[in-house]
């Protein structure tokens, strides 16, 4: 894809992905506070709502009274889960090959221009630990490639590790419970949400470009 | 200590606040928002083009608002603080014709921070963590109002509402309340309380009175320190548990012993200024509920003004209030004017009609001394209040013309009276007489027809009424009537076909003055009378007999 500035391009991008993982670790963190003592002062459908609407600033979520901190998050406070963010712009990042699907015209991103991407977002702090995240680039810009369905977006290695690691969430209690079922909603409707932003973002820089250069 | 002050807190304010019984009330009610409508009209108005809300307006509007009630003004940082965005968004909604919901939805991505507010703000509703307060204050406004005229409000002023009567309907109207609440499920918790404190057992009362808590903080802070932690309880249900947190608390300080003289002297000027009774509201619907129950307690009352339709506190049996109106006096001067007018031109009427008598009587000494007797305060006020009832309703139950000859008479007794020609008994019984028509006027006025006849019994007992006093002359003819001559006979049908007509024959009289009376009566009866029964007419003319005469002969002689 042409980019008058490439590499403005996409460190761009690179930037709402790792904003996208962050988001979606604090809209976890947010939703979950829910339990401690809103359960049924805030709609959760509305907790969505704003989740979805603003993918790369979940701090609106505040405005539903949710809070983190160590009353409402305490079991969420700790090393092992603070690994989750990593894993989760991990996740995201190995979808990158995906972009290769959004067309400006004829025009698309080639896989040089997707594998700098790549290396972009796992520079700034992705990491696959325990290797608990099954897929790779790899295989995900082999299967865009061959034009087959990738497997959906799921939170099941998010469960993996929380079950195996951070035992505060893995023991069964009313809050964790919430937990296990939010996340397998929340991570399939962000990560389509987050595909149409980063499509958006795409466009926006190969159309940014010229009128920069008309200034 | 004044009966009609009492002093309230409120959660997140240390300060203390005064509500001034009924005054803050009728304040409230009558508080015109119009100037703070506009102001948070013209914030929304502005903040639309610059994208944020201009904080000037927003402190002035805030500042208005804040003058409709000491809560509103406790809560001015907290419950109230976003009362201007409230405002905005109850305009918006009411001008464009939205929901909370599509309001909500068109902010949820701000691109300002004026969409940012509203979202905050309608996020908070939905959270329930806040609700609308510029609403609230408008409903809670005419609530009050409702309450007023509920408890206060009459429609026969003349019947003094009794304590108990007022304690029946306001606890009627809380009942009311407290039975839809019931019925549609409303938790007990969730309506709003007012709680009995002094400063010492607040909520923040180690904030409220700082001092003190300080020096006792330092008494025990050791203890305090290793002491386990009790906040986790915020988030729990203490309901029922509510000793044993007290209990757990009181622990760290059962062995306290009493301070020295110097530390009690300390806590002593610290305190003594603090009221003794505060009450700490949660809404303020509990603080405008707990004024109607202190007013009650207190005796202190409303009325509805009789001249221009708005309440008033009660201080004396003035019917009007204090309350300067357009005309640039208040009501109850321009009553007092009023009266004083209608005084004066009963004196000039009884000045006229006295100035009218020696020119047709010639005084003559009394043959025995009249006794003028004073009316006492009672009666007067018993004919005032009587005066006032009727005068209400002339013209729904009473006309005016029966008004004016009722207080025409009212008046001539107490005339009679003073000069010593009526008796109190004749008052009395007048008075008696009043009373009845009074309940049927006022019967009458509710039913909306004309009042049922009420006997003179004061005019049998006492043959002479009190009567202006007339021309000798009309009087003599009264009291010498003239012998009512036999009803002359006219034509008789005797039956349909057989009628008796007599022939027409033109009538003779000797004099000009016989011709004229025989006219008169010819015209009155509406009929022709036959000449032969004209002939036994018997008309007797008795040229005037001008005379002097006494009082006594003129009236009678009084009792």
């Amino acid at each position: 894809m042409l980019f008058i500035n490439e590499t403005a391009a996409i460190n761009g991008i690179a930037d709402t992905i790792i904003k996208g993982g962050v988001s979606l670790y604090n809209a976890i963190k947010y939703i979950y506070s829910i339990t401690e003592k809103d359960f049924y002062n805030v709609n959760i459908k509305d907790a969505f709502k704003v989740v979805l609407n603003n993918i790369t600033d979940t701090d609106s979520l505040q405005a539903l009274g949710l809070r983190i901190n160590d009353r409402t998050c305490v079991e969420m406070q700790n090393e092992e889960y603070n690994r989750v963010l990593p894993m989760i712009v991990y996740s995201l990042a190995v979808r990158i090959p995906t972009l290769k699907n959004v067309k400006n015209g004829d025009d698309c991103m080639t896989d040089d221009q997707l594998y700098r991407l790549y290396t972009a977002v796992m520079e700034k702090g992705a990491e696959n630990y325990k290797d608990m995240i099954s897929e790779t680039f790899l295989e995900t810009k082999y299967l865009v490639r061959k034009g087959k369905k990738l497997p959906p977006f799921t939170a099941d290695w998010y469960k993996t590790y929380i079950y195996t690691n951070v035992p505060s969430l893995a023991e069964i209690t009313n809050k964790n419970m919430f937990l296990l079922g939010l996340v397998d909603v929340l991570f399939a409707m962000f990560y389509s949400c987050l595909e149409e932003e980063l499509h958006n973002k795409i466009i926006e820089f190969t159309a940014d470009m010229p009128e920069d250069e008309e200034k | 200590m004044n009966n009609s002050i009492v002093k309230f807190a409120v959660y997140d304010n240390n300060n203390f606040y005064k509500i001034e019984l009924s005054k803050t009330l009728l304040h409230f009610t009558e508080f015109d928002f119009t100037y703070f409508w506009e102001q948070c009209i013209e914030a929304g108005r502005l903040a639309r083009k610059s994208g944020r809300l201009p904080q000037n307006i927003i402190s002035n509007a805030k500042t208005v608002v804040s003058r409709a009630h000491p809560f509103i003004e406790a809560c001015l940082a907290t419950d109230y603080s976003e009362v201007v965005t409230d405002c905005i968004i109850e305009y918006i909604c009411h001008s464009e014709r939205i929901g909370l919901e599509e309001l909500w939805a068109r902010c949820i991505t701000p691109k300002n921070l004026y969409e940012t507010a509203i979202f905050r703000r309608i996020s908070e509703y939905k959270a329930n963590r806040a609700m609308n307060r510029w609403t609230s204050i408008v409903r809670l406004q005419e609530y009050a109002r409702n309450k007023i005229d509920f408890i206060f409000g009459t429609s026969e002023e003349d019947a003094p509402l009794t304590e108990e009567i007022i304690r029946t309907r306001k606890e009627y109207f809380d009942l009311a309340v407290s039975v839809a609440a019931n019925e549609l499920g409303c938790p007990d918790n969730a309506l709003p309380s007012v709680r009995l404190c002094t400063p010492a057992t607040l909520p923040n009362a180690a904030f409220a009175v700082s001092k003190v808590s300080k020096a006792i903080y330092r008494r025990f802070s050791e203890a305090l320190s290793q002491g386990q932690d009790m906040s986790a309880l915020e988030s729990k249900n203490c309901f029922k548990i509510h000793d044993q947190v007290a209990m757990e608390a009181y622990a760290y300080v059962k062995n306290m012993s009493r301070p020295g003289e110097i530390d009690m002297n300390f806590a002593l000027e610290a305190i003594r200024d603090n009221p003794t009774e505060l009450y700490l509201p949660d809404s303020l619907k509990a603080v405008i509920d707990l004024e109607f129950e202190l007013m009650i307690q207190r005796g202190i009352y409303m009325r509805k003004c009789e001249g221009c339709g708005r309440y008033f506190t009660v201080t004396d049996e003035n019917t009007r209030c204090d309350r300067i109106n357009s005309s640039g006096k208040t009501c109850r001067m321009q009553y007092e004017e009023l009266l004083e007018s209608i005084a004066m031109a009963a004196k000039a009427s009884m000045a006229d009609e006295t100035m009218e008598v020696p020119a047709v009587i010639v005084e003559p000494e009394p043959k025995q001394e009249q006794l003028s007797v004073t009316i006492s305060p009672e009666t007067e006020k018993r004919c005032q209040k009587l005066y006032n009832a009727l005068y209400k309703r002339v013209g729904k139950g009473i006309d005016e013309n029966e008004f004016k000859e009722w207080s025409q008479y009212l008046s001539n007794m107490k005339r009679n009276l003073k000069i010593g020609e009526a008796t109190l008994s004749q008052l009395d019984e007048f008075l008696d007489y009043s009373d009845r028509l009074c309940e049927e006027v006022k019967l009458a006025s509710k039913t909306k027809t004309p009042h049922a006849p009420v006997e003179k019994t004061y005019e049998k007992n006492n043959a002479p009424a009190p009567k202006p006093i007339e021309p000798i002359a009309e009087k003599q003819t009264e009291t010498q009537p003239e012998p009512i001559p036999a009803e002359p006979q006219v034509a008789t049908i005797v039956s349909s076909d057989e009628v008796i007509v007599k022939p027409f024959v033109p009538q003779t009289f000797d004099t000009l003055f016989d011709a004229f009376m025989a006219g008169y009566s010819d015209e009155e009866e509406g009929e022709k009378v036959a000449p032969e029964k004209r002939e036994k007419k018997h008309v007797e003319i008795k040229m005037p007999q001008w005379e002097r005469l006494t009082r006594e002969d003129a009236y009678g002689k009084k009792d």
